[in-house]
């Protein structure tokens, strides 16, 4: 149960775009699709979408949560709109949502994990004005990943715990899980501490 | 940090105090420890240069640490299926209870860098949110309001409990809860309800009234995110918290 398992991409033609761009036509797309309420704009970026997402072959085990969440929330939203309103309204809403789905689909399917966490790390690099070191955030990041596995295992052998007590699992589970975390961050801290990561006053 | 803290430990020993030499019989501290680390820089006021480097640098690390754990935090109660609350028939994610938790907890600052680590991890498409997804298609979807209003809504719950915390223990939960309503359900309701309007092309009040749905869940989690916070503040002390030992 970790959070990398995620497979590769496949190698597609809009594999070699870079990520940056892709990202930025996204968000781009996306608020032209929320001020736009025109349906030919909306039916032409849910076309470029769809081909987009063609040509980049998705592995459609990754990207399958969220389409059926998509596809839940395409069903209910059009039947409401239906009863409430028209048909015409309701197909606007279809095409804004397929507009909004497909091309970040694409993006999603044609780029790996590692490639956007770059471009996301890159693009905070002039945060470094404010006093936000993009070394930090990297280690707070990996950190995050680090953790994760270790602290489902936490929940279970809490909620384990809370069983064999003859309880009934609940929410409750966090308290003493937070106090765990908190006091392994301590020793956490020291470990980074003690491999001299903030040092970087001898070095220069 | 100069006071006792709540194990009641006090610093009359030269060599134990450390950090804490900064009491009144200051000459005798400062030769305490002068005697067993040389002093690497100019000396200061109280203590070394060195050992105030390094206390700053594990202010910081811990602060990382504390960040990247509730990240991981929110993450993981994502991850682990859904748990019962009190009993209740329908089954509550626990991720919004992560993100009330890393502001009443880890306040206004840390509880905000933690879920800007989760968007974060979300755009490069990681499997972080509840049901395994992830990506920036989840931005773009009817939802995606509520996971970006998480950022001002755990930077308002931590504003809040920030100052919640001066008050006497009864009053201290009722803040606590009072800061994870304000933060994880107005803001994030303000944002995310908005959001799924314009998505969906949708009248704003018939999005109102289906966020309504969502109500209930979110206000129980809340409510438990406030106890469980205070619960954790009586266990552990963070002294970023406190704003006496600042400085």
């Amino acid at each position: 149960m970790t959070l990398l398992t995620d497979v590769a991409p496949r190698p597609s033609a809009l594999g070699t775009v870079g990520a940056p761009t892709k990202l930025v036509v996204v968000v781009a797309l996306g608020v032209l699709c929320a001020v736009s309420s025109s349906r030919v704009v909306l039916a032409s970026v849910a076309a470029v979408g769809a081909l987009a997402l063609v040509a980049a072959r998705p592995v459609w085990r990754r990207l399958g949560g969220l389409v059926v969440w998509w596809g839940v929330a395409l069903g209910v939203t059009l039947a409401l709109q239906w009863l409430t309103r028209d048909l015409a309204v309701a197909a606007t809403s279809g095409l804004r949502m397929a507009a909004l789905c497909l091309p970040a689909l694409a993006v999603m399917a044609s780029t790996g994990p590692e490639e956007l966490l770059d471009t996301v790390l890159r693009a905070l690099r002039p945060l470094r004005r404010v006093g936000l070191d993009t070394g930090t955030v990297a280690l707070a990041v990996a950190l995050t990943v680090r953790f994760v596995p270790e602290l489902v295992r936490h929940v279970h052998t809490l909620r384990d715990a809370q069983r064999a007590r003859g309880l009934r699992p609940s929410v409750l589970v966090t308290i003493p899980l937070l106090v765990r975390c908190l006091d392994r961050s301590r020793t956490l801290a020291e470990a980074v501490v003690a491999r001299s990561f903030f040092d970087r006053s001898d070095d220069g | 940090m100069a006071e006792p803290g709540p194990t009641g430990f006090r610093p009359s020993e030269p060599h134990l105090a450390g950090g804490l030499a900064r009491r009144s019989d200051k000459g005798r501290l400062e030769a305490g420890t002068a005697a067993t680390t040389p002093p690497a820089r100019p000396r200061g006021d109280a203590q070394p240069g060195q050992h105030r480097r390094v206390n700053a640098e594990l202010v910081r690390a811990r602060a990382v640490a504390e960040v990247a754990l509730f990240a991981a935090v929110i993450v993981a109660l994502g991850m682990v299926p859904s748990v019962y609350a009190f009993g209740l028939a329908v089954p509550v994610t626990a991720q919004t209870l992560g993100v009330m938790l890393a502001g009443a907890v880890l306040g206004a600052k840390r509880g905000t860098a933690s879920v800007a680590v989760v968007i974060v991890l979300v755009v490069a498409s990681l499997p972080v949110l509840s049901g395994g997804r992830g990506g920036i298609g989840v931005l773009t979807s009817p939802t995606g309001g509520f996971l970006l209003g998480w950022l001002p809504a755990v930077f308002v719950v931590g504003l809040v409990a920030r100052r919640a915390l001066r008050l006497p223990p009864r009053a201290r939960v009722c803040g606590l809860v009072g800061a994870c309503l304000l933060g994880g359900v107005v803001v994030d309701y303000a944002l995310g309800v908005p959001w799924w309007s314009v998505v969906t092309g949708q009248d704003l009040a018939l999005t109102a009234a289906q966020a309504v749905a969502f109500l209930p869940g979110d206000l129980l989690k809340a409510v438990l995110a406030g106890v469980a916070a205070a619960a954790v503040h009586t266990q552990v002390r963070l002294d970023h918290m406190y704003p006496a030992s600042h400085g």
